[in-house]
């Protein structure tokens, strides 16, 4: 008998109907389940990597940070940070509080230099530390290079608000970093950066730290809102956020220590 | 039964997610709440033009930006005012033996109250990118000095008589003046009195040949006062090497003998930084100098190398016969070779606010054991035979003299805490040892920041050392200080 050809009434058509719609609705969203199946975790972090990587152009802007401590009024700090991420170059100047103005930190390479005006003296610094008396280390102003100094060692799903998440358990490579192990929470339909948290060696989680707002320029991706939240001190944290952002090309002079010199007081 | 699996699968998510939820309580932050909404904000038109062109700044999350990232830092159209202002309120009572005669807390051997006042206030002004004009001047109360002047004098026989007269100056110096231009991107030029930043080291510096004042070991970062230069800085190579010539002019005999040259070129090597300059002054001495800066593990290391051919220190030497003392000239040890070097570390852990330095010197110019040990003897000879009073208050000056820095090893090391466990309370301790005579001070104190610009702060200076070290003849009996000092209302602004 052919089944085919086989007459059927209209309740058994409308069930194979919707079967079919089903089936071809499932069929049609592989690839989007494909394009949600786990990405290889060193690709996504150099993706990530690449989000504000601005490699042969300039960067520079503003940023603020306001720090609160439970029982001290908050506290703001400002800098203008230039960056040329070809060379692993920053300069950050600091503006405010007025009592810190003209102190500064240049970077080329591995080499990190902090500027007193006071004493005129250039001491060696480094990208692990903390600006000035903020949540905020150096490294946070500076290129990400998750996929050099980091390895995936377990790879998740979850969900942040409303966003699905891939999160991503990482052990420093290097000693360079300034935590051992990083915990990633990229967002899963657009690749960016929404959570971290950063662990010290002996695993204690020393600080949380959220990007809620994003600002596209040329093309890359930037958070223009931070918050960073001190896991060891409890209540106490840093909200940063970031204006005149901008990718005018700078004059090499900037990047070194005569122009912190001549920009300082 | 299933209700029963249903209601224990219930418990435990709810506990599972009020145990997630409580981090996030307990600041009062709900990261999660901050991600209910799109985060991305629309992109617009990145400003790409070179600095020289304007535009407006704009505000927090704007994406087109001021045109000149530069703009307002090398130019200003109004000039800088600004500056510092210290005051401190000190009481201090000294036992000047307390090891054998004990103490009487109640009954200092001397006691002090010194209220200090002093301000920094200096201008920056900016007319043109390639031109800054700094300056900055210095007060202290009560802001005057008073001096006695001879007004005249007149000779009858054998009869001298003069007239004297008070006056009344100012206490305002000047700390700095200086100007900066240049030539392009290549060649920067200052004029001026100026800091000079030579040598790398904390506590002691042989290499900072330059500036006036020595390190202060209580206040080792402080600026110090620097001598009227023409000062030329060239970058080479890699961003980071430079290259300087300096004139320096003496203030008080300008002369072509007093005036001395110096270079310096500094080179960045990896993760360290070498430094190598030389200095020529034809009445006093030329020197080589080596520094070295870097990190060595979670240490910040400095050393530095200096020999120099005659020196400008005093030199002092004694002897049983009159005048009993000599006091040396530049042109006496002028081809003397004198090598000194230092080498320290700094750590600092931010985390614990924790930060220790510790440094060793090798001082070229301080005399050798012998020749220290027979200068004392003769002193101590001298002080107990029966010379004048004037002649033994000018001996006892003298060996003060020579005594300072009269070592050639030292080392200094200070060990702070700041805000211990998040607290208001900072600790300190500070030493210095002469190890060529084992003598020398230790300074532990504590202090309590009250308010914002009060602070008060407790310490104890103890000195040790024999009759006839560096510290037992600066110090003698090896005195104990107990200080409390208020600092009130210092700030910068």
């Amino acid at each position: 008998m052919n089944v085919f050809f086989r007459k059927r009434n209209p309740k058994s058509i409308r069930a194979f109907s919707l079967v079919v719609m089903v089936l071809a609705g499932f069929l049609a969203g592989v690839p989007a389940v494909v394009a949600q199946a786990k990405p290889d975790p060193t690709a996504l972090l150099k993706e990530l990597d690449q989000l504000s990587d601005f490699s042969g152009k300039d960067f520079s802007a503003v940023f603020t940070i306001v720090t609160q401590k439970p029982g001290e009024k908050d506290s703001v700090t400002q800098a203008r940070i230039f960056r040329r991420d070809t060379k692993k170059q920053f300069l950050i100047l600091i503006l405010l509080p007025e009592v810190n103005k003209g102190q500064g930190y240049l970077r080329e390479e591995d080499n990190v230099w902090f500027y007193d005006p006071t004493s005129r003296k250039f001491s060696h610094s480094s990208v692990k530390e903390n600006l000035q008396n903020t949540k905020a280390k150096n490294s946070d102003f500076t290129l990400s290079s998750f996929a050099e100094d980091y390895e995936v060692t377990s790879m998740t799903e979850g969900t942040l608000g409303k966003f699905p998440v891939w999160i991503l358990d990482m052990k420093a490579k290097t000693n360079e970093v300034s935590y051992e192990r990083v915990v990633l929470y990229i967002r899963k339909d657009r690749t960016m950066l929404l959570k971290r948290e950063d662990y010290s060696v002996n695993g204690r989680l020393m600080r949380t730290t959220a990007y809620p707002k994003y600002v596209e320029l040329d093309g890359k991706l930037l958070p223009s809102q931070i918050l960073i939240l001190d896991e060891i001190n409890k209540g106490e944290k840093s909200q940063i956020t970031m204006a005149e952002q901008s990718v005018a090309p700078l004059p090499d002079k900037v990047f070194t220590k005569a122009f912190l010199e001549q920009v300082s007081r | 039964m299933a209700k029963r699996v249903l209601a224990i699968a219930g418990i435990v998510l709810f506990l599972s997610m009020a145990v997630q939820l409580v981090p996030a309580q307990e600041d009062g932050t709900d990261l999660n709440s901050l991600f209910n909404e799109e985060v991305v904000t629309p992109s617009s038109t990145p400003d790409q033009t070179a600095p020289g062109s304007s535009s407006g700044a704009t505000g927090q999350g704007t994406t087109t930006a001021a045109s000149n990232p530069l703009q307002g830092l090398l130019k200003t159209e109004a000039v800088r005012i600004g500056g510092s202002v210290t005051g401190t309120v000190g009481i201090s009572g000294t036992w000047n033996d307390p090891w054998t005669k004990g103490i009487d807390i109640t009954a200092p051997d001397a006691q002090q109250l010194s209220p200090a006042l002093s301000s920094l206030v200096y201008f920056d002004a900016r007319p043109d990118e390639e031109f800054r004009v700094h300056g900055s001047v210095k007060t202290d109360w009560p802001f005057s000095s008073t001096y006695s002047v001879l007004s005249s004098a007149s000779l009858t026989g054998s009869t001298l008589s003069t007239t004297s007269t008070s006056i009344t100056v100012p206490d305002v110096r000047v700390f700095e003046l200086f100007s900066d231009f240049q030539l392009g991107d290549k060649v920067y030029f200052r004029f001026g009195k100026a800091t000079v930043k030579w040598g790398v080291g904390y506590f002691f510096s042989p290499a900072d040949i330059i500036n006036l004042q020595p390190i202060d070991i209580n206040d080792p970062t402080a600026q110090r006062e620097g001598p009227l230069q023409f000062r030329v800085l060239m970058p080479f190579g890699p961003s980071q090497n430079t290259v300087s010539f300096y004139t320096i002019f003496d203030a008080s005999n300008p002369d072509f003998s007093t005036t001395a040259l110096a270079g310096k070129a500094e080179f960045v090597l990896g993760r360290y930084e070498l430094g190598l300059g030389g200095y020529y002054r034809d009445d006093t001495a030329e020197r080589a100098a080596l520094t070295l800066t870097g990190p060595l593990g979670k240490f910040d290391i400095f050393a530095e190398g200096v020999v120099s051919r005659g020196s400008p220190k005093t030199f002092y030497s004694f002897s049983t016969s009159a005048p009993y003392y000599s006091i040396s000239q530049p042109k006496d040890h002028r081809t003397t070779l004198y090598p000194s070097a230092t080498a320290g570390f700094l750590y600092n852990d931010q985390d614990n606010n924790i930060t220790a330095v510790a440094q060793y010197y090798y001082n070229g110019e301080g005399y050798a054991d012998s020749e220290k040990s027979s200068s004392i003897a003769v002193l101590n000879t001298l002080l107990s035979t029966p010379l004048s009073a004037a002649t033994k208050t000018t001996l006892t000056g003298l060996s003060k003299l020579f005594a300072y820095g009269s070592g050639r090893h030292y080392a200094a090391a200070s060990l702070s805490f700041s805000e211990i466990g998040g607290s208001d309370f900072s600790a300190s301790l500070l030493g210095l040892a002469n190890f060529s005579d084992l003598s020398g001070l230790v300074q532990p104190s504590v202090s309590w920041q009250i308010a914002d610009r009060l602070k008060l702060t407790g310490s104890v200076l103890f000195f040790f050392g024999a009759s006839d070290t560096e510290y037992g003849i600066l110090r003698p009996n090896s005195p104990m200080t107990l200080s409390v000092s208020l600092s009130a209302g210092t700030g910068n602004f």
